[in-house]
């Protein structure tokens, strides 16, 4: 069998690690939830890989037992993860274990409609489990947990993995012919669109698959994606691509509305930066200054804290810029047009003109404004006023990826976006192709979609678990996850590295689900359009045989090894030399959708380290864990200001109906301090229409559903935005809606707070003790 | 720049500062005494220590009601602090599990010796012989103790179960739980050690918070070892321990945020 | 009725009313049994739901570990208390007037302390390893915790329990005697030779007896004031805010007896109605209680004032906020009744004599007193825990149905068990009355004082 064969060749075939045939395999599961009085823990192996639950490319270092990855850890010395991790890359074992998982593929004969064969592939997979005595219900959850001690059946169980195999099988054959029909016969008419974190070689494969069949070149959508700051960086430094904010060096780092530690473009990157920069240093601490209208972590854990009206950010920029000498607005002018407090901005002006070494840079909630691009271009500015651009401390240009045509293209701008769904409504789309992503996190609730999607003949998904447009799908073809595949990615910022990362498989999936490349493969194979490559593993290697020339291990094999032990390779590297263009100075007003007068408030729709673009959504960890700022956690909530709240006569917990010109949604109150009282923070991407147990709009299944009723997570804020590109860039203006907020006088049945008790305003006592403790000294 | 940059200077060097008295208590012998230090001038809130601790140590999945009812379960958690009103307001975050209190207030009220303190400084907990009293966490002054309301098994549907890890018991109903300074750890390296007759060397175990923060502000060692990093890290005269007014000698010292 | 002839056993008025209960039994008695028997019995299947299903099911989360279960648990200990509290204390000081009630109230210490000692059991999230914490050599080697204050209630109650019984049993051992002589089924007739044990009423019993009865007494004094001392320990040997406070213990004793007689008074009332035993429980008799009722009433609201002023005034942060939320938000309500129950409204009225000797008055004020005499024992043990420790992690409680029903069920249970005994037992101690009554007819003879005859 290839992979155990791989295991050996590479040398990392662990001692107890059990990676047989799936009979014996599936009889070594033990589950620990049944309390394992006399269970011996096996040894551990560690195996390096790279997550791709988002589009940074960490490697990571996986802990297998038995046959099981037990542990996503950073990778040490990685010049992404840094040895540490973000809160969605821990979870990657749980999306791998994810109970409701696609168990193979589903050939429908109508779109939504799930196929006969599925759900017999399923029920054999139920039965197994329940021959094993393994749950896979709530119902029998209840059951088993408290009552039956039974012994498990292993040779029923056997029996019935080797069928779902078997038909397995079969599903796979046919599913490769008919992608190969739908494909052949759809041309120039298919169109395959790829997630974020496709940020590999994967790439290239589709993209031959694609041409083999005459179709256009795949394209990348990004929910919530960076276009606008794309389009800055090519304006100030001559290039695209995200550079290296090189944090643990600078003295003062100036964050114009990013959240670079919980939902930014690489967590784990900016997360270490920022604890160098603070304290890594023997003697120097740097500052960190956060321009926001909303107080998210970055803004909490700032030295100094400007709160600007919506949109207003690039004004401070300006300030920054007169601060330097470089004309721009003075305090007074600032104050007036941000509302920001006078002896904050002279502090910033302060900081700003003593300090020479420091860096500046957007994103966050300026990308969603109208002048997004302005404001950003003017951020990135600031670094060329103060000649930071290519110094130490400053923007350094990314480099390269150590192997060429892994980089793939640009993803589409929102409106691109918007134009394909367009042409999908014309019927100018005969089969559209999802892989890694799902289309409706990208867009909002107004763009219908879901009508476009209906007016396409053939869709075809490869997610790993049901999301909305696997639910339209007309094929459901489930890839292997991260712990399961092969491939590779470079990441999609500057990391003072060059970095190339391999993915490995780990572990035999437990079910029918192969890697998209295998299919691509098969299909094409299957349509008569040999690719070349025999399978995944040969593509990639044959990718990778270039690194050997590069190493310094003789022979291509045992550098091949090298690089897999390491996670791929890098080496600290900078690109070419960044432009350093001074950009015009000017600035629009934001614009709003809705009448203020109608919709008193701004509405600012909040990425939360929950569900990031909506890649977390579904893993309970990520569902469960409390919101770093508002203590919410299971779905969404609407901020409001304290002093919001009591003119609107709202309580926490009470429900409100937000409506914006676009639509509307149900949600419960949060008292949110951190807010102006004429702005109201709504999380995006947390709920799916059609998904899992976890993320349902309407109520899912844990197993709380049969003793109390899970009233479900509700519609996120992308119900509220409007399908509305920014004039520059195209980028979604999603920060550029206005909503009205009418209390319903219900209590709201979906919030869910993990602490209900807001300081200080709650205790004046307390504080005195508990939280004084850790009350920062203030920064002159 | 210059008094801005030098003023900080002079205050942020962690040197200088008093070293730690390790906290008293009994049973000591040990060549270890466990401890952490946390640095929260460093901490982001972003959250993979809470995630990271749910994977290393099979926590419990509460579901959205039980967690809204106050039954979900994260031996660390991440507690945000408001203060003041906007704009003038201020939030901070304080990552807090078990402070492993030398003085543990919720060891002597429990009848079973089901929590207890290990020769190591570490408040153990052996959970087939809790029987549920939930004394101890009325008696926990930093509320980290957790109850297992419902059995476990009822949220990890196949094949969930496949993610728990096999060195960590999954708790059965009934019983309390909490931090453990991911103990397993700890045993592994230093049953490791033993068989090489030496000890335990500074960085050689960690815990799973620690590793997954990649702002590195956790840092875990033995604090009778002077060259250890957590001792060093102690030293700083940025250092207090929650409610340390109380006199249960936490093991787990914060490093207070802020220039100073 | 129609008894069969009496042996020679003094005065047969006597014993015919007071045995009646035991021969006969009217449609009331059955109508009240099956109330408690659905009540109680409701309240056990609520209790094995809860074994089944688990804790969640009841409204505790972190960090309030301890609710209405806790508070049931102290507020039975309490009640058990003045039963044997009084009889004892008055068969040592040798008030005669004692003599028609402390049977009743002894019973009662019996029958609450049973209800109480199901608490902890209820209340463990692993009921079925309960035998952890006792002391017994066993296969895991291992002893209970003794510097764990639930240690210590384990042992203080269990003593409790035994030594009550025994207190309760071994006066109506004599009773018995009689009832055995009067009955006329063979049933009741070999039950009650069993629980006579064989007594003849032989001068050496009496003596032997009463010697036992005053020892008795003398012993289960200082264990009754232990026992709600140690019950005050769970809360005052924690670091809790509000329970960590060297009051408690006292506090919880006169909580305990107050709550206590006025169930005792409740009871009496009662029984003086149902049984139409006016003539053996006078107005004399319920001024008497009441006026105990009276001084504990007193001495409650000045420790629980002490108490509370010391923390008013202390202003400890962490106090200031528990107190902050009983004055006002979500308690204030729980500590208004409870002060108009046990201060505002119980002292007043009872410094009237009018009031002490009229039972209805005495039946209301006395049911409101236990109600806030709970409300005290819940406001002990909730509104600590709700603000306590980090802000982060405050909260609320609510009980859900289960705590209701767990609530109903010692209520049910004991009157049921109270209902039962009345078939049981003489529930007046017959030979007591007839040796006080014998002994006033002496009295009167010039100055001469004769002592009694105790015994024919
Ligand atoms: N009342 C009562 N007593 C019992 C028993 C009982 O059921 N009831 N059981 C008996 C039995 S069978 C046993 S094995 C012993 C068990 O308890 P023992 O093994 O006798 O107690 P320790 O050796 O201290 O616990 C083992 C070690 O585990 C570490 N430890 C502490 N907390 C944890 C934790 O949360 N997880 C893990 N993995 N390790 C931890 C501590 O460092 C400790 O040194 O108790 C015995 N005593
Ligand atoms: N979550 C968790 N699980 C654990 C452990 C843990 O620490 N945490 N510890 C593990 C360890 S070390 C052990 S040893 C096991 C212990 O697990 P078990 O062997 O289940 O130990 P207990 O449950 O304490 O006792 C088992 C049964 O013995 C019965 N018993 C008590 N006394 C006697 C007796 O005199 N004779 C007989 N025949 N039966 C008796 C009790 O009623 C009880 O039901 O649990 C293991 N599982
Ligand atoms: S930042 Fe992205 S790639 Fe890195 S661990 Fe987190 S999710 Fe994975
Ligand atoms: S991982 Fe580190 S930075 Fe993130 S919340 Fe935890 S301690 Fe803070
Ligand atoms: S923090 Fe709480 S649980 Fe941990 S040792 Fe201290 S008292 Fe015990
Ligand atoms: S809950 Fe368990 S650990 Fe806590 S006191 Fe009770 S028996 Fe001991
Ligand atoms: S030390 Fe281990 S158990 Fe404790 S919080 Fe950190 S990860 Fe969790
Ligand atoms: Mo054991």
């Amino acid at each position: 069998m290839e992979r155990r064969e791989f295991l050996k060749l590479s040398g990392l075939a662990g001692t107890a690690l059990v990676l047989g045939g799936c009979e014996d395999y599936n009889s070594q599961l033990v589950a620990y939830v049944d309390r394992p009085i006399s269970l011996e823990p096996g040894e551990g192996n560690h195996f390096a890989t790279t997550c791709d639950m988002c589009a940074s490319g960490c490697a990571v270092s996986v802990r297998v037992v038995e046959g099981r990855t037990v542990k996503v850890e950073g990778l040490e010395g990685h010049p992404l993860s840094r040895g540490g991790l973000c809160a969605l890359g821990q979870a990657g074992v749980q999306h791998q274990y994810h109970p409701d998982r696609f168990r193979g593929p589903d050939l429908r004969s109508k779109a939504g409609e799930v196929s006969a064969d599925y759900l017999k592939l399923k029920m054999l997979g139920d039965e197994a489990f329940r021959a094993m005595k393994r749950p896979t219900t709530v119902g029998e959850n209840f059951k088993v947990g408290i009552t039956s001690f039974a012994a498990p059946d292993f040779a029923l169980a056997d029996a019935k993995w080797a069928e779902t195999r078997k038909l397995g099988g079969e599903l796979w054959t046919a599913a490769a012919d008919r992608l190969g029909k739908v494909l052949s016969e759809a041309g120039a008419g298919a169109v395959i669109v790829l997630g974020p974190q496709v940020r590999g070689h994967r790439y290239q494969l589709v993209a031959q698959a694609a041409k083999a069949f005459g179709a256009p070149a795949p394209v990348i959508v990004e929910p919530f994606g960076y276009e606008v700051l794309r389009a800055a960086n090519q304006a100030v430094y001559g290039r695209p691509d995200m550079p290296y904010v090189d944090l643990a060096n600078t003295e003062l780092a100036l964050c114009f509305g990013e959240e670079p530690f919980t939902t930014g473009p690489a967590p784990t990157l900016y997360n270490w930066g920022f604890g160098e920069m603070r304290r890594g240093r023997e003697l120097v601490r740097g500052l960190f200054v956060v321009v926001s209208t909303r107080m998210g972590e970055a803004a909490a854990i700032a030295d100094l804290w400007i709160p600007v009206r919506p949109g207003t950010h690039g004004v401070i920029a300006q300030l920054a810029l007169h601060a330097m000498g470089k004309g721009g607005v003075t305090v007074a002018e600032a104050h007036e047009k941000t509302g920001a407090p006078v002896e904050r901005l002279e502090k910033f002006v302060r900081w700003v003109s003593q300090i020479d070494t420091k860096v500046a840079f957007g994103g966050g909630e300026v990308l969603g404004h109208t002048n997004a691009v302005e404001t950003l271009t003017l951020v990135n500015g600031l670094n060329v006023a103060a000649g930071m651009v290519g110094r130490k401390g400053g923007i350094l240009p990314a480099a390269p990826a150590p192997i060429t045509g892994m980089a793939p293209p640009a993803p589409l701008s929102f409106k691109q976006l918007l134009g394909l769904v367009d042409q999908m409504k014309a019927g100018k789309v005969k089969a559209l192709v999802a892989i890694g992503v799902d289309l409706f996190m990208a867009l909002p609730g107004s763009a219908g979609l879901e009508d476009a999607l209906k007016s396409v003949p053939e869709v075809v998904s490869f997610a790993t678990v049901p999301d909305d447009t696997a639910a339209l799908a007309t094929m459901v073809l489930p890839d292997s996850t991260f712990l399961e595949r092969w491939g590779d990615a470079t990441p999609s910022v500057g990391s003072g590295s060059s970095v190339a990362t391999l993915m490995q498989p780990l572990v035999v999936p437990f079910f029918e689900t192969r890697s998209a490349e295998d299919v691509l493969i098969a299909a094409s194979k299957a349509a008569g359009k040999d690719l070349g490559f025999p399978s995944a593993e040969a593509y990639f290697k044959a990718k990778w045989a270039g690194v050997a020339n590069d190493s310094q291990v003789p022979g291509a094999q045992s550098a091949w090894k090298k690089a897999l032990r390491n996670g791929g390779i890098h080496k600290p590297a900078l690109g070419a030399p960044l432009a350093a263009k001074m950009p015009p100075a000017n600035l629009a007003a934001p614009k709003f959708e809705g009448d203020d007068n109608e919709f008193p408030f701004v509405l600012q729709p909040v990425k939360s380290v929950k569900y990031r673009e909506g890649q977390a959504a579904h893993l309970p960890w990520l569902q469960e864990m409390a919101d770093p700022m508002s203590a919410a956690a299971w779905g969404g909530w609407l901020e409001l200001n304290p002093h919001t709240m009591e003119k609107l006569g709202v309580a926490q917990y009470d429900e409100v109906l937000v409506k914006s010109p676009f639509g509307e949604v149900k949600v419960g109150v949060v008292p949110y301090p951190g807010l102006p009282e004429d702005v109201v923070g709504m999380p995006l991407n947390f709920s799916r229409n059609h998904g899992t147990r976890y993320d349902s709009v309407e109520g899912g299944s844990t197993w709380e559903a049969t003793m109390k009723k899970d009233p479900g997570r509700g519609q996120d804020a992308r119900a509220l935005l409007g399908a509305k590109a920014e004039p520059v860039a195209g980028g979604l203006a999603w920060g550029s809606v206005r909503v009205s907020v009418t209390p319903t006088g219900a209590k709201s049945k979906r919030l869910v707070l993990v602490s209900k008790s807001i300081q200080p305003q709650e205790s004046p006592a307390v504080p005195a003790r508990v939280e004084q403790e850790f009350k920062v000294w203030p920064i002159s | 720049m210059a008094d801005l940059l030098t003023a900080t200077h002079a205050a942020v060097s962690d040197k200088g500062a008093h070293a730690p008295a390790a906290a008293p208590y009994e049973g000591a012998g040990s060549p270890y005494r466990w401890g952490m230090a946390v640095d929260l001038d460093r901490c982001t809130g972003c959250g993979a220590c809470v995630v990271a601790c749910h994977a290393e140590n099979n926590l419990p999945i509460a579901g959205p009601i039980d967690t809204d009812e106050g039954r979900s379960v994260d031996w660390m958690r991440i507690e945000r602090y408001w203060e003041g009103h906007y704009p003038e307001i201020t939030a901070h975050f304080v990552p807090v599990m078990c402070q492993h209190c030398s003085n543990a207030p919720c060891e002597p009220v429990c009848p079973v010796f089901a929590t207890y303190h290990t020769p190591e400084g570490l408040n153990g907990m052996v959970y087939n012989r809790c029987i549920g009293t939930q004394y101890c966490q009325n008696n926990d002054p930093y509320n980290v103790r957790f109850f297992n309301w419902f059995e476990a098994a009822l949220n990890f549907p196949e094949p969930l179960p496949n993610q728990l890890n096999p060195d960590v018991t999954v708790r059965s109903r009934g019983v309390m739980e909490k931090c453990t300074f991911c103990v397993h750890r700890i045993r592994e390296a230093s049953s490791d050690a033993k068989a090489e007759g030496r000890t335990v060397e500074d960085g050689e175990v960690t815990t799973a918070c620690a590793q997954s923060c990649s702002a590195n502000v956790i840092t875990f060692g033995n604090l009778l070892d002077p060259h250890s990093k957590v001792s060093k890290a102690v030293a700083s005269a940025r250092r207090f321990r929650l409610l340390e007014g109380l006199g249960t000698e936490p093991v787990v010292y914060y490093l207070k945020g802020g220039q100073a | 009725m129609k008894l069969h002839p009496p042996l020679v056993h003094g005065d047969d008025k006597i014993n015919r009313d007071i045995l009646r209960p035991l021969f006969e039994t009217s449609w009331r008695w059955w109508a009240l049994f099956s109330l408690c028997l659905v009540g109680f019995g409701g309240g056990f299947v609520t209790w094995m739901w809860m074994l089944g299903a688990g804790m969640w099911v009841t409204g505790l989360h972190r960090p309030v570990m301890w609710g209405v279960f806790i508070a049931n648990f102290v507020f039975w200990v309490g009640l058990s208390h003045s039963g044997t509290l009084i009889s004892a204390i008055l068969r040592l000081a040798k008030a005669d007037w004692r003599r028609p009630i402390t049977r009743a109230a002894e019973a009662m210490t019996v029958f609450t302390v049973l209800m109480a000692a199901q608490f902890p059991l209820i209340h463990l999230g692993r009921t079925w390893f309960f035998y952890y914490i006792i002391p017994y050599v066993n296969q895991r080697e291992m002893w209970g915790n003794f510097r764990s204050p639930l240690a210590w209630d384990l042992m203080a109650i269990l003593t409790y329990l035994s030594g009550s019984l025994i207190y309760l049993y071994l006066p109506t051992v004599p009773d018995f005697a009689i009832a055995r002589d009067y009955a006329t089924t063979p049933i009741r007739k070999k039950l009650f030779t069993m629980l006579a044990l064989g007594w003849r009423g032989t001068r050496k019993e009496w003596h032997r007896m009463n010697l036992a009865i005053l020892m008795l007494a003398v012993l289960v004094l200082p264990v009754a004031v232990s026992v709600h001392t140690i019950v005050s320990w769970d809360f005052a040997m924690a670091l809790t805010p509000q329970w960590h406070t060297t009051i408690f213990g006292p506090y919880f004793v006169l909580g305990a007896i107050y709550s206590g007689m006025a169930l005792v008074v409740t009871l009496t009332v009662l029984i003086r109605w149902a049984f139409k035993w006016e003539d053996y429980i006078t107005p004399f008799h319920l001024d008497k209680l009441s006026k105990i009722m009276l001084v504990a009433a007193i001495l409650w609201t000045y420790l629980w004032a002490g108490d509370y002023l010391i923390t008013w005034y202390g202003r400890l942060p962490e106090e200031k906020v528990i107190l902050d939320i009983k004055n006002g938000g979500p308690f204030f309500w729980h500590q208004l009744t409870m002060m108009l129950a046990n201060t505002i409204v119980a002292i007043p009225l009872l410094a009237f004599k009018k009031v002490r000797t009229s039972p209805w008055a005495l039946m209301f004020i006395t049911v409101f007193i236990n109600v806030g005499m709970w409300l005290e024992r819940y406001l002990i043990a909730v509104p600590s825990l709700v603000q306590k420790g980090p802000s982060y992690t405050w909260t609320t409680y609510s009980p859900t149905w289960v705590e209701l029903m767990m609530s109903i069920y010692p209520f049910a249970g004991f009157v049921m068990l109270y209902v039962l005994f009345v078939k049981m037992a003489p529930f007046i101690s017959i030979w007591e009355i007839r040796e006080d009554r014998v002994a006033e007819a002496y009295k009167s003879m010039g100055q001469a004082k004769l002592r009694a005859i105790v015994a024919e």
